[in-house]
């Protein structure tokens, strides 16, 4: 039964690669699964392939996703893979949004995160180093430091930071891709979701912080009189930055806003790169068109 | 103890010698070797240096393509005086190597499983975190399995210090550059000075290579023995060690592109279809091996391979993960990581080594910078190690901003003077600062063995040396033995487990280079023929009126451009003979001239010397050099008329030696097929050219001789018909005498022999029997052909249009045959989405 502080969610993923020819072999590894957390429950999944696959191989990568592997080992020239997940999320105020909850200070965050040890080292470490799309810059540091003053705290900094984001940027499909990097985002002005998760990824980490990267979904059926919020129906992405002796706390620089029973997570990784819903290498000659629906279902 | 004022070689003041002491005593590990010297020197100094240079040119001739050659020759250089060791003082050395394996083992072990070292904060988090090497596909939450990283080969490079104290410099793990080198070297050095060598009872390499083999295919697996490959990525510098441990050990030398996984298993493309493949022994960093969980941006690599791998189907060695240990950054921690994993002292010290993302040690390295070696800690970085000591004020001043920009990126190691080791410098033993690379490698049991040998490097004049993979001379290291010497056994002695009678397939990569240096052969072979055709007309003439030559040789020109598709330098109708010869001749740019054609078949029989025989190799040599070298010396294009039959000479040469040197397997059918292909598409297009075509009745007779002379049948037409030159006799002769090795049945004969030889069932529709029809098409359509009709040419025309129509279907259905065996036989390539 679902509670009232839940929200039951259907999410169906689909991608479709076109080859444009006969395809012999192609290795995949999808991130379709969405995780458990405090604030989500995982009520089912499943993954459908086709053509079929001999067999799919699960297994949790090194940031806590589930991840699965299949091959198609037969000549082929398309392929579809659909993710189908139930979801709980819960309704409930987050922790960070209550009057009581200590916003730490930036130095004190800085200081926590030169020390880690223990587990610290682990959960928090790999997050803030620069990462192949989340690097460390300069230009990223001075964008970021008027959000930053000496003495103001973490969360208030990066919902500035945020804010600016979302102001400063226009959100244009198609302006970047994948491999657009995030200098070339600053320079631009313009991006998608990715784009400016990463930005603002960097932008943390360029001053010290520890920021991981978020892919997801977000519910977008929008109350009568309100704008629809832009990531609907595709996959999205968003930000967490990690508070010391309490946990990673999300943010949206695309809609800014602070995620709660909206978003739905995914998986979590250093940058795009580890969080890829669907990543596959193909043998053959051909090319290949993709194309990806997402339908986020409230029961 | 022998004076070293007797001997012809004085170490530096002040600076540590390995063969003579500080004070003035010899070092007794090169007794011997010392009085050799002195009995036969200066006499024996160029002896060994000559001797040393002609194999060195040999061996980097045969085993580096063109472009290389020069280079190999250069960075290989080897100066056959070795850095002699006695067994006391190596068993210290072997010992201290042997717990630097260890400690890199236990280090794995401990970052991909329960991280200790982080967590306790031993190791900075940044130097493992950082580090392209540290793949993140291998640490797994719910790890099982037998995946983790382990230690198979690892290599260290030490040096001595002024106090006589070996150190390590440099670790490498990610690959083993420099294990083949050290095997060459000992061959070579022992070919030189083999009476010194046995005197000195050196100690052999073979045992370890032995033990190596062991391991590797010492693992059960079901079915069959174990199929070993060697994966190379195709850079030059791995490619080169790559075929040298192939060769010496037997197993298969691939790239990744002739490995795929299916089923979570590794397979080898090969002419026979897919053949599993069980361990794989990489000469590639492991960050670039498996590109769908590899975050490099390299192309290549083996999709699958880490999933295969997890599965526990193909064992790789050595473990991908392990690059995270190839870094100077660990220097500065491993004393402690060592007391903490091993609870043991580093019995070899490290050079001095500052990580900069500790401030008191960056502080240190920027206010010493002049004295420092600065290295980058990621393996993947652009950054190229610094010696301070080389550096201007302004490099200085560049380089400290460069570190201060991300100090945790860097690290500082002191510059040391090492120790010295006499070295063959302009004909005389000179004193040169040197550095020894040291092998290991680790059993799955945990057994560890050190190679009793090494590869040494010394430094150029005055260059700092602070790793043997940065230049100077290479040298044999030799180890004494007290005892005896066993007797020698080679590294087959013990094999028990090689099936002769089962052989593996080549991989069809190999098929594929093999089929196109056939092509390329032939292609160069018939070039050569026509240059050479006209060549005589410019020089000798053919005793006709000079206008008559000259429509001749345009005409001849005009063939040979069509037929080879080379777009002309001016019109087609204005063509400048002397111009186009000499740029077909010499313009390696060109498209189709002859350089350009001895490139192709360099690059595709280089792609595979490892199945060449030496001599085949040096045949190609013969090719490609003896051109080059007619190209600088000729003045003019009638300079050419000899080397055009020379390089004839030599193609037929290395033809030839494979008609007499290889097995008669797949490989060799797909090398002759090639060929076979080749011819006949060309003889189609001469005859066409020179037969169907319209051709003015005075050139007549003088092309038909250039289209026999061409195709290397002059002579057998006088002893066949004695009579006159007619199309239908030529005809005859080129398209249906099959005794007569230039003429297209013949051709079509050999390919319906040896394409049946190729593997495959050649049972109804299977892509075999689709092949072998082909071929049987071709020949009953020539069979039948009425030689009669064909040569009727059209009335108004004056063309022999049936005749065209002929030969373009023959030749239409011999290409779509390459194509075809291209498919069923050969590769494809892989790209990302």
């Amino acid at each position: 039964m679902q509670a009232k502080s839940q929200r039951q969610y259907q999410i169906k993923h689909r991608t479709r690669y076109d080859y444009g020819g006969r395809i012999d072999l192609c290795h995949n590894e999808a991130r379709l699964c969405p995780i458990d957390s405090d604030f989500q429950t995982l009520k089912s999944f499943k993954i459908v392939v086709e053509p079929s696959s001999e067999s799919v191989n699960e297994r949790i990568d090194c940031f806590g996703n589930r991840t699965h592997f299949f091959s198609i080992e037969h000549s082929h020239d398309e392929l579809v893979v659909t993710g189908e997940s139930r979801v709980l999320v819960s309704t409930k105020p987050r922790p960070w949004t209550k009057a009581t909850f200590v916003d730490p200070t930036r130095e004190s965050v800085l200081t926590f995160l030169e020390s880690l040890s223990g587990d610290d080292v682990i959960e928090v470490g790999d997050f803030v180093f620069p990462s192949r799309a989340a690097p460390w810059h300069p230009e990223l540091r001075d964008y970021s430091l008027p959000s930053f003053a000496t003495d103001s705290n973490l969360i208030a900094s990066t919902t500035h930071l945020m804010h600016r984001i979302f102001t400063d940027f226009t959100y244009v499909p198609g302006a970047t891709d994948v491999s657009t990097p995030v200098l070339d985002v600053l320079k631009g002005r313009r991006g998608v979701c990715q784009d400016f998760a990463h930005l603002m990824i960097s932008c943390l980490r360029s001053l010290g912080f520890a920021a991981r990267y978020v892919s997801g979904y977000l519910e977008t059926q929008p109350p009568p009189g309100q704008p629809k919020l832009q990531g609907a129906d595709a996959s999205h992405a968003w930000v967490e930055v990690y508070i010391p002796d309490f946990g990673w706390v999300p943010f949206d620089p695309t809609n800014d806003v602070c995620p709660g029973a909206d978003h739905i997570v995914l998986a979590t990784g250093r940058d795009y790169f580890d969080v890829q819903p669907v990543r596959g290498i193909f043998v053959g000659v051909g090319h290949q068109l993709l194309s990806v629906e997402v339908d986020v279902i409230r029961l | 103890m022998s004076d070293s004022n007797e001997i012809p070689y004085q170490p530096l003041p002040k600076q540590w010698d390995e063969a003579v002491r500080s004070d003035g005593t010899l070092n007794p590990a090169w007794k011997e070797w010392m009085h050799w010297c002195s009995n036969n020197s200066p006499k024996v100094f160029q002896t060994w240096d000559r001797a040393t240079k002609r194999f060195v040119h040999e061996f980097g001739a045969v085993y580096s393509n063109e472009k290389d050659a020069d280079n190999a020759t250069d960075r290989w250089a080897l100066d056959p005086v070795p850095w002699i060791i006695s067994e006391k003082e190596w068993d210290g050395i072997e010992e201290g190597v042997k717990q630097r394996v260890e400690l890199a083992a236990a280090v794995l072990d401990d970052l991909y499983g329960p991280g200790r070292l982080l967590k306790e904060r031993v190791i900075p988090a940044e130097i493992v975190l950082r580090h392209q090497g540290f793949l993140r596909a291998f640490c797994e939450r719910d790890s099982k399995g037998p995946i983790s990283p382990s230690v198979g080969m690892a290599a260290f490079d030490l040096a001595r210090g002024p106090k006589g104290q070996m150190w390590v410099l440099n670790q490498r793990a990610d690959s083993q550059v420099g294990l083949g080198f050290a095997l060459e070297n000992r061959s070579i050095v022992g070919r030189v000075m083999p009476s010194t060598f046995q005197a000195c009872k050196v100690r052999r390499l073979a045992g370890f290579f032995r033990s190596w083999r062991q391991e590797l295919e010492g693992r059960a697996w079901p079915g069959r023995e174990p199929r070993v490959v060697i994966l190379t990525d195709g850079t030059e510098g791995s490619n080169f060690e790559s075929f040298l441990l192939a060769n010496y050990l037997g197993y298969t030398l691939v790239r990744p592109g002739d490995l795929s996984v299916r089923n979570r298993q590794v397979w080898l493309r090969s002419l026979g279809g897919l053949e599993r493949v069980h361990v794989i022994w990489r000469a590639m960093p492991g960050r670039g091996l498996d590109p769908l969980e590899c975050e490099s941006h390299d192309t290549g690599g083996i999709p699958g391979l880490f999933e295969a791998m997890r599965a526990g189907n193909v064992m790789v060695y050595d473990h991908p993960g392990i690059g995270v240990l190839e870094s100077p950054g660990w220097f500065p921690f491993l004393p402690a990581i060592s007391k903490l994993l091993l609870d043991q002292d580093l019995i070899l010290p490290n050079v001095a080594t500052w990580w900069c993302g500790q401030p008191a040690a960056l502080d240190y390295v920027l206010q010493n910078l002049s004295q420092m070696v600065i290295k980058s800690v990621n393996i993947r970085c652009t950054f190229k190690t610094q010696y301070g000591c080389n550096l201007t004020q302004a490099g200085l001043n560049k380089l400290r901003d460069r570190i201060l920009a991300d100090p945790s990126m860097f690290a500082g190691q002191e510059q040391v003077h090492f120790s010295t080791v006499p070295s063959l410098v302009d004909g005389k033993l000179q004193p040169r600062t040197a550095v020894l690379r040291t092998f290991a490698m680790r059993t799955r049991r945990g057994h560890i063995r050190v190679l009793s040998g090494g590869l040494a490097r010394t430094a150029r004049d005055g260059q700092p040396i602070v790793s043997t993979h940065e230049g100077g001379v290479s040298k044999d290291v030799w180890i004494r033995s007290e005892t005896e010497l066993a007797q020698h056994k080679s590294i087959w002695a013990e094999d028990q487990t090689t099936d002769a009678n089962n052989p593996f397939q080549l991989p069809s990569r190999t098929g594929e280079n093999l089929f196109w240096t056939g092509r390329y052969a032939e292609r160069a072979d018939a070039k050569a023929r026509y240059l050479g055709r006209l060549l005589s007309s410019r020089i000798d003439g053919f005793d006709q009126p000079p206008d008559i030559e000259n429509k001749h040789e345009k005409f001849l020109l005009t063939i040979l451009l069509d037929l080879f598709e080379i777009p002309p330098l001016t019109t087609k109708d204005n063509l400048d003979v002397d111009r186009e010869l000499i740029s077909l001749l010499e313009n390696p740019q060109r498209r189709g001239s002859i350089p350009a054609e001895l490139a192709g078949l360099h690059y595709a029989s280089h792609e595979i010397r490892d199945i060449w025989s030496g001599i085949s190799l040096r045949a190609i040599e013969a090719c490609v050099s003896g051109w080059k070298e007619a190209r600088g010396k000729a003045n003019s294009v009638f300079d050419y008329y000899a080397p055009l039959e020379r390089l004839l000479l030599d193609l037929t040469a290395f033809l030839g030696l494979n008609l007499e040197s290889m097995t008669r397997d797949a490989g060799w059918c797909l090398l002759d097929a090639g060929r076979r292909i080749e011819r006949a598409v060309l003889l189609t297009g001469i005859l066409e050219d020179g037969i169907a075509k319209q051709i003015p009745g005075e050139l007549e007779s003088l092309v038909y001789e250039s289209v026999l002379t061409i195709s290397d049948s002059l002579g057998t037409f006088r002893r066949q018909y004695r009579r006159e030159l007619r199309p239908d006799r030529i005809l005859d002769l080129m398209l249906k005498i099959d005794n007569n090795p230039r003429s297209l049945a013949y051709q079509l004969t050999r390919l319906s022999m040896i394409l049946n030889d190729l593997p495959g069932k050649a049972t109804r529709k299977t892509p075999k029997a689709r092949i072998l029809n082909m071929v049987e098409t071709v020949k009953t359509k020539v069979h039948d052909a009425d030689l009669k009709v064909l040569v009727e040419p059209d009335p108004k025309t004056g063309i022999r249009t049936d005749l065209t129509k002929f030969l373009g279907q023959i030749r239409k259905t011999l290409l779509e045959l390459s194509d075809e065996l291209t498919v069923t036989y050969f590769t494809h390539t892989s790209r990302e989405r």
